[in-house]
């Protein structure tokens, strides 16, 4: 299978945009999708991702404003998943967009062990939600290496600042967590509504230079 | 209540702290304010003076710039609720 278009899920740290720049550098188009906790943020974090874009030579950002659907999460699923519950609701947001777009793949700038969601058992838990290849360009990078990387490629001014992903984080989240489990949760929300009302609010984000 | 101001890695903003471990009622928090969205461990309410997020662990913070003594007065009432 030849990847020609994926969509990246942009967080405004320092590792999606890494992540962009090496599939744009193999020559893959990228729709840059940001998750925005807005109300549980102000709108400075999304102001943050349109300047990542702006620098990506990217024109194009949509904006899925989900603060009030990872309030369900929060609400009713057990916290210390929120984690891999709330990327596999974005996940299945981002497999739509792609279907709507084109894309053959999802692109994360997620990495092995990094974090509590970023461990191979949620990785994989994770995964399992949608049918789309997920692609990892930084999966084994140590930290260190993509900060340089970032700086090396003038995007760490513009990545470090609010992201505030965690504000709704258990202090303590499953690290192995497994399908079953997690599918025990889910039955408790309405998984497709949750998506379906992710996608009534995708706003597209002009990010041309001024 | 016992509470710390302490900056905010947001640019330029602070944050309250409580001292100690703390479970807040946000129920009676969101009496006292108008609720934004209530996400079970943290709350987003707002007032005349705009919308800030309170979590049950008594971290409060605030979704635009003000003065230090403005957010103390602001904790106060938020622990004041119960």
């Amino acid at each position: 299978m030849r990847v020609r278009k994926g969509v990246l899920l942009l967080s405004g740290g320092f590792d999606s945009p890494v992540a962009a720049q090496k599939m744009m550098k193999r020559g893959i188009e990228l729709v840059p999708l940001h998750f925005s906790s807005v109300p549980f943020t102000d709108e400075q974090e999304e102001e943050k991702v349109r300047k990542i874009c702006r620098h990506l030579k990217l024109s194009r950002l949509l904006v899925v404003r989900c603060g009030e659907e990872l309030a369900v999460l929060t609400k009713e699923c057990n916290h210390r998943l929120y984690y891999v519950l709330s990327r596999r609701l974005m996940y299945r947001v981002a497999e739509k967009i792609a279907g709507d777009e084109g894309a053959d793949v999802l692109v994360t700038g997620e990495n092995l062990g990094q974090v509590g969601s970023q461990t191979t058992w949620n990785m994989d838990t994770i995964d399992r939600s949608v049918s789309i290849p997920v692609l990892r360009p930084l999966l084994c990078n140590e930290k260190v290496d993509t900060v340089q990387e970032s700086m090396r490629l003038g995007l760490f001014a513009l990545s470090t600042g609010p992201e505030l992903c965690s504000l709704l984080g258990p202090k303590h989240p499953l690290t192995r967590s497994r399908e079953e489990q997690v599918g025990v949760e889910e039955q408790k929300i309405d998984v497709d509504g949750l998506v379906a009302d992710c996608l009534k609010k995708i706003s597209v984000v002009e990010c041309k230079d001024e | 209540m016992n509470f710390k101001v302490i900056p905010c890695k947001v640019g330029g903003r602070w944050k309250i702290v409580a001292d100690g471990i703390v479970r807040l009622d946000l129920g009676k928090v969101g009496k006292r304010f108008e609720v934004v969205v209530d996400g079970g461990i943290a709350v987003v309410v707002r007032d005349e003076r705009g919308e800030f997020i309170v979590k049950k662990t008594g971290e409060i913070r605030f979704k635009s710039e003000r003065s230090k003594e403005e957010c103390g007065k602001i904790a106060d009432e938020v622990y004041g609720c119960g």
